[in-house]
């Protein structure tokens, strides 16, 4: 027998879930379907006799016994958390708690042992201060240790004050600080430039130069010839780059033209030869004695490098016709 | 919602522990006839009273007023239900528990000693055919199947509890009185 398309709506129409229209449509229909009038009373029946054997109650009894269970789990677990000393009492949290206070007492100790040097009466330890700042070698039952490098951690140059602040890696918070003609200072930079280790270091260290070259327009021999160790050793970019820079603000002796002219005809580095060529032509206006490097610089392998020099060749050679015709 | 309740709610949210224990006296029996009829297993539906009542104390702060406390209640009991029954199965799987779904059940309720023995005998197995449609059937169409027929809960109000479409639950609810009609069949005319 086909089934009817209604019967699938007679249980919503039982339950009362149909709308208006849905149930006066399934009302006119279920008087003349007989099949969907067996389906509305099989499933009355069914529904009816689950309703009746499904009306049964919880047990008073175990209902009261259960309301007193959660009361008195409700007042206990009330009572751990308004009381802070149930902290104390609960054992999950002794233990972290312990070694949480534990920790911060020994780190606590351990930070005042440092800051304020307990056991030496505050004085300052000299060997200690000695090393860091490098007076002289200090020999150990091991090995001599290199003095100026132990853990520098920043080199700054204060332009306002004319200081440089060499500051140490230490939990001691060790800092010297002393202007630019002061000697350990002196030797400070100029060994954080050639000997350290740490590009970052080295970074400040050449920074801090280019600070005192462009207060004074002036750098020291010494200082200069840290550069040119730099410029030629240096594997980091970007500090040959700074040194080239610190190069910008001393006077264009023959030294510096000597190093900036190496470095545009040997470095490899596009970027570094660009701000050598710079420097050494960005100063004065051409000159005759600049064609010998500008004649060179035209082969480079840098498009801009060899359209600048063939620009400056040009004005050279205009200025010599200029002068000529002057003359005549 | 009843004024007096939304006062013993908003003190239970201030820690109130009394007031707490009148809203529990007023939903309860509910709840408990819910975990019993969704578990077949008393002890198990009174663990998971216990858990909806102390679940609902954590909670109670951030109950928004959205719904009735009995749907939310419910909608709590519904879902430890649904864990209980996840973990008795896992449980079962790894044998480590005998007792299954039926050990407990209502329908030890359903005999008195005023019944004949033929008629006692005659619903129990009417009672336990019932059961065993409903215990095979998912457990979303026996929770909606229970919301509808034993707490009267209209389509919209279930659909509110289980958090789905109202068409979800029709569907459900069908699907759930087909497979009774199916296995009942020879009980009627």
């Amino acid at each position: 027998m086909k089934k009817c398309n209604y019967t699938q709506q007679v249980y919503f129409y039982i339950i009362d879930e149909l709308d208006e229209a849905k149930k006066t449509d399934l009302e006119q229909h279920l008087a003349t379907c007989p099949q969907c009038q067996q389906e509305k009373e099989n499933l009355t029946c069914i529904l009816s006799e689950y309703n009746a054997m499904a009306t049964f109650e919880p047990d008073e009894a175990t209902l009261r016994t259960l309301r007193n269970v959660v009361s008195l789990k409700l007042k206990v677990q009330k009572t751990h958390r308004t009381t802070f000393g149930s902290l104390f009492t609960t054992r999950s949290f002794i233990l972290p708690l312990q070694y949480i206070t534990a920790t911060i007492i020994l780190v606590a100790f351990g930070f005042l042992l440092g800051r304020f040097n307990v056991f030496d009466g505050g004085k300052k330890n000299s060997i200690l201060q000695t090393l860091l700042t490098g007076e002289q070698q200090v020999q150990t039952l091991q090995s001599d240790i290199v003095p100026y490098l132990v853990g520098i951690d920043r080199v700054k140059f204060n332009p306002a004050s004319g200081q440089v602040e060499i500051k140490y890696n230490t939990v001691n918070d060790i800092s010297y600080r002393g202007n630019s003609q002061n000697p350990i200072v002196r030797e400070v930079l100029r060994r954080a430039i050639t000997e350290e280790t740490s590009p970052n270091i080295r970074m400040q260290a050449v920074k801090t130069l280019g600070a005192i070259a462009e207060q004074n327009r002036h750098l020291d021999p010494e200082f200069l010839q840290a550069i040119e160790y730099l410029l030629h050793e240096e594997q980091n970019v970007g500090v040959r780059l700074m040194a080239l820079r610190v190069l910008k603000s001393v006077p264009l002796s023959e030294t510096v033209k000597k190093m900036l002219v190496r470095i545009l005809l040997y470095d490899e580095v596009t970027a570094v030869r660009i701000q050598a060529f710079e420097t050494l032509t960005g100063r004065q206006a051409p000159t005759e004695e600049m064609k010998s490097y500008l004649l060179a610089a035209q082969k480079d392998t840098s498009s801009y490098i060899r359209y600048k020099a063939g620009e400056l060749l040009n004005r050279i050679e205009n200025n010599k016709v200029g002068e000529i015709s002057r003359e005549e | 919602m009843d004024p007096s309740e939304i006062d013993l709610i908003q003190a239970a949210q201030r820690g109130d522990v009394a007031a707490f224990e009148k809203l529990m006296r007023e939903h309860d029996r509910g709840i408990l006839k819910l975990a019993l009829l969704l578990l077949q297993n008393h002890q198990d539906a009174q663990d998971v009273y216990q858990e909806v009542f102390l679940k609902s104390f954590d909670h109670i702060k951030y109950f928004r007023f959205e719904s009735s406390y009995n749907t939310y209640l419910t909608r709590i009991t519904i879902n430890l239900c649904r864990n209980r029954i996840r973990q008795r199965r896992i449980r079962q799987w790894l044998s480590l528990d005998d007792e299954g779904e039926g050990r407990g059940s209502p329908a030890e309720s359903l005999i008195s000693d005023e019944t004949a023995p033929d008629e006692q005998v005659q619903k129990l197995e009417l009672w336990q055919q019932i059961q065993g449609v409903l215990q095979n059937m998912p457990l979303k169409q026996r929770t909606a199947f229970t919301l509808k027929h034993i707490y009267g809960y209209s389509i919209k109000e279930i659909a509110e509890i289980e958090r789905c479409a109202e068409g979800t639950v029709k569907n459900h609810i069908f699907r759930a009185v087909q497979k009774l009609k199916r296995q009942l069949q020879p009980y009627f005319p």
